[in-house]
Parts: C-alpha cells; structure tokens; sequence
C-alpha cells in the first residue's frame, strides 16, 4: 500500500511543517482567527515571561527586590490589576470577532449541505431554492473569493466540520442543523477533518475542499452537469458487475440503476482525489484494494468486502468507477 | 472579643493548664482509639489508616492510567503504527481520561482531605468515621472492578465525556459503555459521601478559637471543594440515570427524532465537567499556599485575597461550562457569556499565582524536593491557564477546539495545577506518617525527570494542534506533517515515566507507614498536623490563637502533648471530639464518634455488587445485592446514637459541654441538609431537562393528565409531613401507647407512597409512554426518582418504628427521628414540586 | 456579619449569570435578548450596591473586620465578572 503526499504544500514546508494550517489561512475567515492567535500568543509569552521573573527574584533575587516583591502590592497590581485589563481588552476583541464570524449567510453565499456520517461525508451543492442541484461524498469544490455557506447536518451521531486553512469547526449535530462559513482565496486543495470523536474510524475521516478559479470552477461544474458516457470495453463490464453485485443498494450513481443512499454518491468518484474518505489517493490499484478489502484499509467502516470476486472483476469495476467523472 | 453561641472567650485564658494530668488518662486514650489488629484492620475507620488507603489506592489508578497513556503514546509515535488497534485505542483513550479525572484526580484530593484534615483542625477524626470507611471501600471495588472491564475487552470507547447518540444503544449495543454509567454513577456516590463530611469536618470539628480568619487555607481549599461537588456531582449523576435509562429502557431523552437532544446531555456533563476541573485545581492550589508559607519560612502573603479567590472560583466555575460547546451552534449571545465567565475566572487563578510568588519572595526558601515541585508546578499551571485564556475567545476555539492544542492545555493545567503539588505534597507530608522522610536527592532526580519529560511530551502537542490534529485518533496519515511532534511527544512521555518509576523506589526505599513514631515536622511547618500525633490526632486539642500556631507558640506542641488543653482525655470513655460554632469555633458539644465495625465495609461491597451485577445485566442476584447493602447500612447504624449516660462532660479546665444535642446545631442535622441539597440539584437537573426538552422540541408535547389528580398528591404529601410532625411532638410524652412516635412516622411514609402512587397511576392511565417522547420520558425520569425517595422514605420510617419499639429513643427529642423527618419533608415537597411542573407547565396551552 | 453577607455578592453574580443563560437560552441574538440582558445587568449591579452599603455600615472585632473586607471584594470581583457578561449584548 502506497501513502502519497496528497495536498498540495510545498516541499520545504513538508518538511519542516511550518507554518502550521492554523497559523496559514488562505481566506478571510481563517486568517482573522490567525491574527488574533498571534496576538495572544504574544500575551501570553509577555506574560509568562514576567512569572519566569518574578519567580527568580522571588527565589534568588537580591534581598531589596525580593522585599518590593513580598507584599500583597505585587498581588494586587499583578495578579488584579493586570490581568483585568488585559482580560477585559481581550473579551472586547474576541467577541467582536465572534459576531463578524457568525455573521449569517448571505443570500450572495454558495450554499452546501454537508451530512456527517460514520466515518465519511455526503455533500450536497444547493441552489439558490435550497434544492440539490449535485450530489457528492468527501469532496467539496468551491470558487475562490467566494463565501460558502456550509450547512451542517448528521444522520446518525455527533462529528465536526473542520478545515483549519479555511475556517474554524463547528459540530454537526444529529436533529440540528448548524452553519459555517468559509471562504479560499487562492487556488487549492485544503485538508479536512472531523474534529469530534464519532468512535471507530473517527481518525480516518478526512475530506477536501477544492477552490477553483472562477472561470474553471464554472467549467468543471458544468462538466460535473453532462451526463456521463456509455462506458465501453472493460469498463461495460464493470458496469455490469457493479449492478449484478448489488454495489448499488448502498451506492448511488446518476443516470444509472444504483440508486442506494447508505453510502457515499459514485456518480463522481472517478474525478475524486481521494478514497475512503481522504485517506486514500485515488487510483486504479488503490480502488480494486479499496473494494475487495476496504476492512484493512479502515477498519470497521460499513462497506464489506469483496474478496470473493476475482482480481479481473475487481479491475473492470475499478474501470467503471473510472469512467465516472 | 464577640459571641456565636453564648460562649464567653474568657474561657480559653484557662488554656494551657497547669498541673500533671491524672495517671492512666494518656492510656485510656490510646485504648479507646487503638486500631484493630491482623485482618479486623479491614474494620478501621480511622481518617489515618482510610485516608493513607484512600491516598494509595488514588495513587494506583494514576499509575495505572499512566500505563494506558504510555500505550496511547507509543502507538501515536509514528504514523500508521499498527500496536494498538482501533477499538483498542479507543478503549484505552476513554479509560484514561475517565480514570485519571474519576478514579485518580477526585479521590486523591478527598483522599488527601481525609488524611490531612482532622489532624490540621486538631478534631479527633473526621465527623463520620463509617461514613470514611464506606465510601473508600465503595471507591476502591467499584474502581478496580471497573479498571478490570479493559482487560476483557468490555471497557467503555466513548470518551470520558460519553457523548450520545454514539453512547445510545443503538451506536454503542455492548455493555461498555453500561460499565462507564453505572460504574462512575456509583464512585461518584462515595465522592458525595466524602464531601458531606468534608463540609461537616471543616465547619464543625475545628479547634476551638479557630475562627474562620485563622483556618489553614487547604482547609478553606477543601470547603470550597467540597461545596463544589455537593453541587457540581449531581449534574452528571441524573446525566448517567438519564443515559442508562435510555439505553436500558428506550426512553428518548437524547434522541432527535424523538424529542429528545443529543446536546442535553453535553450541558449536563459539562456542567458538572468543567467545576469539575477546579475541584481538582482548588485542594492542590490550597496545598500549595500551605507548603509554600512552610519552605519559605513565613506566613502566607494575602491570606484574604486567596480566600477571596478560593469562594470566587467556586461560584464563577459553574458558569463556565458551555465553552466546551462553542462549537455546537449555540446562539451567539450565549456563546459570549459563556466566554466572558472564562475571563472571569481566570482573574482568581491570577491572584493564587501571584500570592504565591509574593509569599515565596517574602521568606527565605530552601531549594528542596518540595520547592521544586512546587515552582514547577507554578509554572506549568501558569502555561496551562494561558492557552486557557486563549481557548476562552470563542474564535480561536474555533480552530483549537478538539485538537490536540486542548489536549497540551488540559494537561498543563491539570498537571501544573494538580500533579505537581501533588508530588509535592507527598514529600512535604510523607514524614507525617512515615519513619523516614522520602529521599532529597533522588526527589530532585524526580523532578527533573518529571519535569522535563512533561514539557517535551506537552509542549510540542500545541503545535500538533495548530497543524491540525484532531484529538481522540488512534493514528493519523503520513501525508500530514504530524509525525516529528508526536514522536517528541511520545520520548517525553518515556522520560515523564521514568521520573514517576523512580519516585515508586524512593517510596520503597523509604517510606514506612506509622501512626505514631513518625519522622515529625522536618520541614517545619507551622499548623496544627505538625503537632505530636497518634491515632486520636493531638493529645489535647489546642486553642488556636492566630494562623500559624506553631511559629507563634513554640511551647504549644509540649503543652499539647502533656493534655494541658481541651480533652486531654476521653471524657465519656468513648471516641469524642468536640463540635465547635462554623464561624468562631466556639464549644458546642461533644459528639460521641462510633468505632470500627465491619458494616461500612459489607455494605460498600454490597452496593459495588449491586451495580457490577446491574452492569452484567444479572438483575436478580443485583437486586439481592442492593437489599443486602441496604441492610448492612441500618445495621451499622443501629449502633449509633444511643442514649448517652453522662449529659453534660467536663471538656477541659472546668468547660462542661452536653454530650447529646439535638436540633439544627447538631452535625448530623448538618450532614442531612447537605444530603438534601444534593438531591434537590438532582432535581433541579430533572427540571432544566424537562424544560430544556420543551424549548427544543414543544411539537412533541401532549396534554398533562387531569388537574384534579392533583388532589390526591398533595394530600398524600400533606399527610405524611403532618403525621411525622404529629410524632415528633409526642417525642416529648414519656409514654405513648399504641400511636408511639414510630408508628406514626411510619404511616406518614406510607402516605408519602400512596402520594407518589396516585402520580405514578395518573400518568398510566393517561396514556402517555415513557418511550414515546422527550416529555414521556422525562415525566417518568420525575417519577422514578420520586418513587427511589419513597421508598427511601418507608425503610427509614420503618427503621424508625424498631428503633422505637426497642427503645432505642431519646426523648424529648431524638436525632435519627429528626434526620428521617427532614428527609420526609424533603420527599413531600419534591413530589409536590414535580407534580405541579409536570402539570401545570406546559400544561394545555398548546 | 454573616454567611449571608459573605456570600450574598457572587450569589448575586450567579443569579445575574443564570437570567442570562435563560435570557439566551429563550431569546436567542436578537434584540429582546440584548435589552433584557442590559435590563438585568442593571438590577444585578444595583443588587451589589446595595450589599455594599449593607456592608459598609457593618462593624466588630477582628473577625467581623476580616469578614467585610472579604465581603467587599467579593462584591467587587462579582461587579466586575456581571459588568464582563453585559458585554455580550452590546458587542456579539
């Protein structure tokens, strides 16, 4: 089995690791949240650097400071005085933050309706009449310079929305419908994750978002609009053996018999970077691994396996899921 | 100088008396407070030997959560580790948590309170010795049966927070997470048991002229503390009922699609769950102020301040629960005032931090095992509380929320705050009870260990966080850059074990339990656990003059060994201490203390079987069980209480107390309103359930049952509070025939039944199921508890009746009947309450 | 001097606390929420005034000194913890 590197960051920041996504935002939402972490971390090294010396003069100072340090004074001015003026400008800072963040959708925002499921997620894009326009799973495409308004919902138990170069989390929740909202700025893939603990494979449940330029987000949503092709050849095939192994009791594909909701949507998954909800990248071999042995892959997901089937079979269904763009 | 009680401070100018003692007095004592010897030490109930147990066992389940950590390390050190598999992870992550803030951190405080308290309030022992010894034993079976769930593989993988639906039987069909519900609901009953006489032990058993100005500051630690849980508990008491009764029963209180909502329970955990921190925090903070006054050599800078904010963080930290739900949704304006009581509160933790500092400045400190810890205790827990203050601004939550920037701030606070002092505490107050104080130079090898190790294993894990880790994953993607700072983490967390396993052999190697030749004051402290002690704590018991009694009264300990102070001596030939006014300290009575007795320890097994067996779904040998340890607790109590011969007793230089007090001033009267005020949260919890599950879901709602069965309710409750009354009057007739006291508080219980019946068959034939809907099942979440308190009711009343048959009464009044009819009143009164709420609101407005 | 007035100052924060949830809680972000809150900011704080002055007047030996004094700090962090909570209505 073969990990790749995924996302697109360069490699001397794969190496290093830094900046990390928090303190790298790639649109509005994420980077005023950036600037306040700079700010407090900043408070937070003035003070504890003013602890660090207090607690050397206070252990090996000179008698004269350490007698200015020995008093109630210090308590009343350091541990008071300061801390309420420091706390009191932070809380006015940090609350008109959360309003400019929590500002609610506009009617100009991209709508998506993203649904928490164990352990992957269902997107669906919306229309301006809140209707489904497209179905998806663990992908999610947005254009640059635009906000998206995320709708966030689950249809079994709590998980989290979290793309740290994009925005802050916020947790779907089962009978609730919540809402973020993000934007990108620049071209790109950003990584997600869900941030509650959902049980089993709750660490193998990733996803992106894509931000496209305008001009080619429209392209590819209007590619994503065309009915797909007649597959031909070894991928007819697959086709075949997608329908007659009751691949799609669970799995949806547009235009075609498979219409099961239990699993993420195909009728996209051969244009998908990745499998198994971000785990994966996407490939030829990585899909027939995928279906005949998807429990070694991610333990306890729901999609059993299809060992029984022979490794061509195997091949001319990965064919297919191919063809689906 | 003013009065509490009518007292007349003159009275301690006779203190320190002159003139020998009788001979024999000393010995007596002794006899009377001697342990039991061979396997009968298993009956003790001493606060020395309970709360030396009660440390260790504390100890034990921190070194075996530790154990998981180390594991959980390991496999995190790089990514794709296939050591431990996934629900083996899972399971290790949520038994971590839960033991480390359930099994280790709430225990080792109270354990702590248990062992120190007496001996800093020179009263003899803890209020309620059986109570103690019940409530260690209870903790200590339920802790290691629950512990052992792990190595079958039944071990509860749903996080220590156990959020539904994922906990609901639908998503969690094991018994595990039945081991979580029912295995903490039960060790938090002997967390309530141990709080109770907290409050009653630093209220009413302090030495005389201790006034509230002159208590050891860890006393007013573990006060604060203690009244923390007493509210705090019962918030996650009635959230695990309500969780097993859905998983149990069907009863939808956290199902959506029924009326009931997931985030219920997230406002009921977190309301007990962020308190919870400060509970942990405060006694470690109190030790702290204590041991940094004695290394340093001087008395405490800023006594008030500290004081002021010990009470305020224990007001502020129950509004601040809902900045674990930041990202849930919540209306803006919530969210912000939640953010603002986390400023809030920080400004008390400043004023400790900075009153320490100023206090070490104000002595001279010595560079010990013990200043270390402390200091570095100091400053991890500075650290920790500012990524506290951080996390408190709701948009940067936003990003570190659930990452593992929380998981380094949580143990830099829990750690800094509480760990640390800690190890402190152990090597300040080991010599307290051991021949030989703990080793300096190997403590200062622990100490770097530790802290070094902490800082390597914690440090890196915020920037983990900040590069996007989410916690609770048992591995994570090469392809994500998280590999070299967990590897730091995962070599810290080694060299953090180290510093503890060398700790483990200094203890070997030098600690040598005793309850009366210990090593002694060899770092000099001022308070009164530093005078000489046996099992009875002082000799005599001093009075307290200013806060550090032994720097100002360098005879004292002299004094107080040659009985030249109060009780020098068992005045009634029984265990006694004194029970003195909460504010002034003043005299009251001597209570009369019960000895050991194998009943406590037979009815916290008992009741450990209840809730094992409940858990293996073995209902009847549970039920048998539960009877069992119902029954072991009214035969330990049968012995208590009796008439005492002698009414009033000579305390000391000529100062006669009673020795039988009833009414409000008793302890016991005490000990039942603090009872009661933790049931009545329970309730109040059901009620903010009930109304929370109408504000979300009021479609779900159906009309109450008729107004007029309200008739019957309120008669039945009516009648039994007036018929317990009736007997409580005719205590003070010296004959009664057929209608004796009992029997009347026993008819009146039966009213008390008959009330709740009449609720209880109102809503049958209603119709209304408990499954059917958040209302259903929160209406009979009121009904059950109601019908526990019933029956709790009719047993004591019961109780009563033989008591009285027997003569086992004092007259004119007597306590037992008083606490059983404060209890009656409490039932009427809840049942009256939750029949007219259920009734009347939302009623049929809709 | 007394428990009562010992504590009557962060009783009166919790009180002032609790209104809030509810008001949030019922009312939400809109404006009902945000003068009602002002509202109850306002009787909270006069609510701690009126302890003060209650305190003030009070007198004794060393205890009941020591007790005011902690008393009126008490009152103040209180005043201070409600003042921070009224933030909210104006500002998110």
């Amino acid at each position: 089995m073969t990990w790749l590197p995924i996302f697109t960051r360069s490699t001397e920041q794969a190496l290093s690791g830094w900046p990390p996504p928090v303190l790298d935002p790639a649109g509005p939402f994420a980077s005023s949240i950036t600037t306040l972490s700079w700010i407090l971390f900043a408070m937070a090294g003035a003070v504890l650097a003013l602890v660090l010396a207090a607690l050397w003069v206070a252990l090996a100072g000179s008698q004269r400071l350490r007698s200015r340090l020995g008093g109630t004074r210090v308590v009343w001015l350091a541990g008071i005085a300061l801390p309420v003026v420091v706390l009191t400008a932070l809380l006015i800072y940090g609350l008109s933050l959360t309003r400019t963040l929590r500002t609610p959708p506009q009617p100009s925002d991209i709508r998506v309706r993203v649904t928490g499921e164990m352990w992957w997620w269902r997107v669906a894009y919306l229309d301006r009449a809140g209707g489904v326009a497209m179905m998806d799973a663990n992908e999610i495409h947005i254009p640059v310079g635009r906000t998206v308004t995320v709708e966030l919902e689950s249809s079994d138990i709590i998980h989290s929305f979290w793309v740290p170069r994009l925005s802050g989390k916020i947790d779907m929740v089962p009978g609730r419908r919540n809402v973020l909202r993000m934007q990108a700025d620049a071209p790109g893939v950003y990584a997600g994750q869900c941030a509650e603990y959902c049980g089993g494979a709750h660490a193998l449940m990733g996803f992106m978002v894509v931000a496209h330029d305008p001009d080619d987000y429209a392209r590819f949503m209007a590619a994503r609009a065309r009915p797909a092709p007649q597959p031909g050849g070894q991928a007819a095939r697959g086709a075949q053996l997608f329908q007659d192994s009751g691949c799609g009791a669970c799995h949806r594909i547009a235009g075609t018999e498979a219409n099961g909701l239990a699993g993420p949507d195909l009728s996209h998954v051969g244009s998908r970077r990745t499998l198994g909800a971000g785990i994966l990248p996407n490939n030829r071999g990585t899909m027939i691994g995928w279906i005949g042995d998807p429990q070694s892959l991610k333990p306890g997901n729901r999609m059993p396996a299809y060992s029984t089937l022979p490794g061509q079979d195997l091949t001319a269904i990965a064919a297919y899921l191919e063809t689906r763009r | 100088m003013r009065s509490e009680t009518g007292f007349d401070p003159a009275l301690y100018e006779r203190f320190p008396t002159r003139g020998e003692r009788p001979e024999g007095e000393l010995e007596e004592l002794e006899r009377v407070w001697r342990a039991p010897r061979g396997w009968r030490l298993l009956t003790v109930v001493n606060n020395n030997y309970i709360g030396a147990f009660y440390v260790g066992a504390a100890f034990l389940f921190f070194l075996l959560a530790g154990v998981l950590a180390l594991f959980m390390r390991v496999q995190l050190a790089w990514p794709l580790n296939g050591m431990l598999p996934q629900e083996t992870y899972n399971q290790f992550f949520t038994m971590h948590g839960t033991v480390m803030m359930f099994l280790f951190a709430v225990p080792a405080v109270e354990a702590l309170g248990v062992l120190l308290l007496p001996q800093m309030l020179a009263a003899r022992d803890l209020p309620f010795p059986r109570l103690s010894a019940y409530a260690f034993w209870a903790y200590l079976v339920g802790g290691l049966a629950f512990f052992a769930s792990i190595f079958v593989g039944l071990a509860p993988d749903g996080g220590w927070f156990m959020y539904p639906p994922y906990t609901s039987i639908s998503y969690s069909p094991g018994i595990n997470a039945d081991f979580w519900l029912l295995g903490i609901g039960f060790i938090e009953i002997s967390a309530i048991a141990g709080a109770i006489e907290i409050i009653v032990g630093v209220l009413r058993t302090r030495a005389p002229g201790m006034s509230l100005d002159r208590m050891p500051i860890f006393a007013w630690a573990m006060l604060v503390f203690a009244a923390m849980i007493i509210i705090g508990f019962p918030a996650v008491i009635l959230g695990t009922l309500l969780l097993e009764l859905e998983r149990a029963l069907n009863w939808p209180f956290f199902d959506p699609t029924r009326g009931g909502d997931p985030i219920l329970w997230q406002h009921l955990f977190w309301f007990f769950g962020h308190p919870e921190v400060y509970i942990i925090f405060l006694p470690a903070a109190g030790l702290v102020t204590m041991m940094a006054s004695t290394l340093a050599r001087t008395p405490v800078v800023g006594y008030r301040l500290i004081v002021l904010a010990l009470v305020s963080t224990g007001f502020i930290s129950f509004g601040v629960w809902a900045h674990h739900m930041f990202t849930t949704g919540m209306p803006t304006l919530s969210v912000g005032f939640f953010s603002a009581a986390s400023m809030a509160v920080s400004v008390p933790a400043g004023i400790q931090v900075f009153s320490w500092i100023a206090t070490l400045a104000s002595g001279r400190p010595r560079m010990n095992t013990p200043t270390l810890f402390l200091v570095g205790g100091i400053i991890i827990f500075v650290m920790g509380g500012l990524t506290g203050v951080m996390v408190a601004l709701v948009p940067f939550d936003y990003q570190a929320h659930d990452s593992y920037f929380i998981v380094a701030h949580l143990h830099y606070v829990l750690i800094g705050g509480m760990v640390f002092p800690l190890f402190a505490a152990f090597y300040h107050w080991a010599p307290m009870m051991s021949r030989r104080p703990l080793s300096e130079t190997m403590g200062k090898w622990v100490f770097w260990l530790m802290f070094a190790g902490m800082h390597l294993t914690f440090l890196p894990m915020h920037l983990t966080g900040l590069m996007g880790m989410p916690r609770r994953v048992y591995t994570y993607l090469p392809d994500r850059e998280w590999g070299a700072t967990n590897l730091l983490s995962t070599i810290g967390a080694g060299i953090l074990a180290a510093g503890i396993c060398l700790f483990l052999i200094d203890l070997a190697r030098n600690f040598r339990f005793t309850t009366d030749d210990d090593a002694g004051n060899v770092y000099g402290g001022s308070t009164l656990e530093w005078l000489p002690t046996g099992l009875y704590s002082s000799r005599s018991i001093p009075v307290v003059r200013s806060r550090d009694p032994l720097w100002d009264d360098p005879a004292l300990p002299r004094d107080v060994e040659q009985g030249r102070y109060f009780l020098p001596n068992s005045a009634t030939g029984l265990r006694e201490t004194i029970i003195t006014s909460p504010i002034r300290a003043e005299p009251e009575y001597l209570q009369i203390m019960p000895g050991p007795s194998s009943w406590p320890l037979f009815a916290a097994l008992f009741t450990a079987g209840f809730f094992l067996l409940l858990t293996v779904q073995a209902y009847w040998p549970s039920v048998v069980s539960g009877i069992a340890a119902i029954l072991c607790v009214l035969r330990w109590l049968w012995e208590t209480d009796r008439p005492v011969p002698d009414r009033e007793v000579d305390i000391g230089a000529g100062i006669m107390v009673p020795t039988y007090v009833t009414g409000p001033r008793t302890h016991g009267w005490w000990a039942m309103m603090l009872l009661l005020t933790v049931i009545g949260m329970i309730f109040l919890m059901a009620c903010f359930s009930y109304l929370y599950l109408y504000g979300i879901h009021p479609r779900f709602w159906v009309a109450p049952p008729d107004a007029a069965w309200l008739v019957p309710i309120l008669l039945g409750n009516g009648a039994g509070v007036g018929l317990a009354w009736l007997g409580r009057r005719l205590l003070r007739r010296e004959k009664t025939r057929l209608w004796t006291p009992g029997v009347l508080l026993m008819t009146g219980g039966g009213a008390l039944v008959a009330a709740f019946a009449a609720d209880i068959w109102s809503w049958r034939l209603h119709g209304l199921s408990p499954s059917a809907s958040g209302q259903g099942a929160t209406v009979y979440a009121f009904l059950s508890l109601q019908g526990i308190l019933a029956a709790i009711v009719f047993i004591m009343t019961c109780y009563m009746a033989a008591r009285n048959s027997r003569g086992l009464i004092n007259r004119p009044a007597d306590n037992s009947y008083d606490l059983v009819f404060l209890f009656a009143v409490y039932t009427a009164a809840q049942g009256v309450v939750s029949a007219l709420l259920t009734r009347l609101f939302p009623g049929t407005a809709f | 001097m007394n428990w009562r007035l010992l504590l009557g100052g962060m009783a009166i924060w919790a009180l002032h606390f609790f209104a809030l949830y509810g008001i949030g809680s019922i009312w939400h972000s809109g404006m009902n929420a945000r003068l009602l809150t002002g509202l109850m900011t306002l009787l909270c704080l006069a609510g701690e005034g009126w302890l003060l002055t209650r305190i003030w007047r009070q007198s004794g030996d060393h205890l009941d000194a020591w007790m005011r004094h902690l008393s009126l700090t008490l009152i103040a962090l209180a005043s201070l913890a409600i003042l921070w909570q009224a933030f909210p209505a104006l500002l998110s």
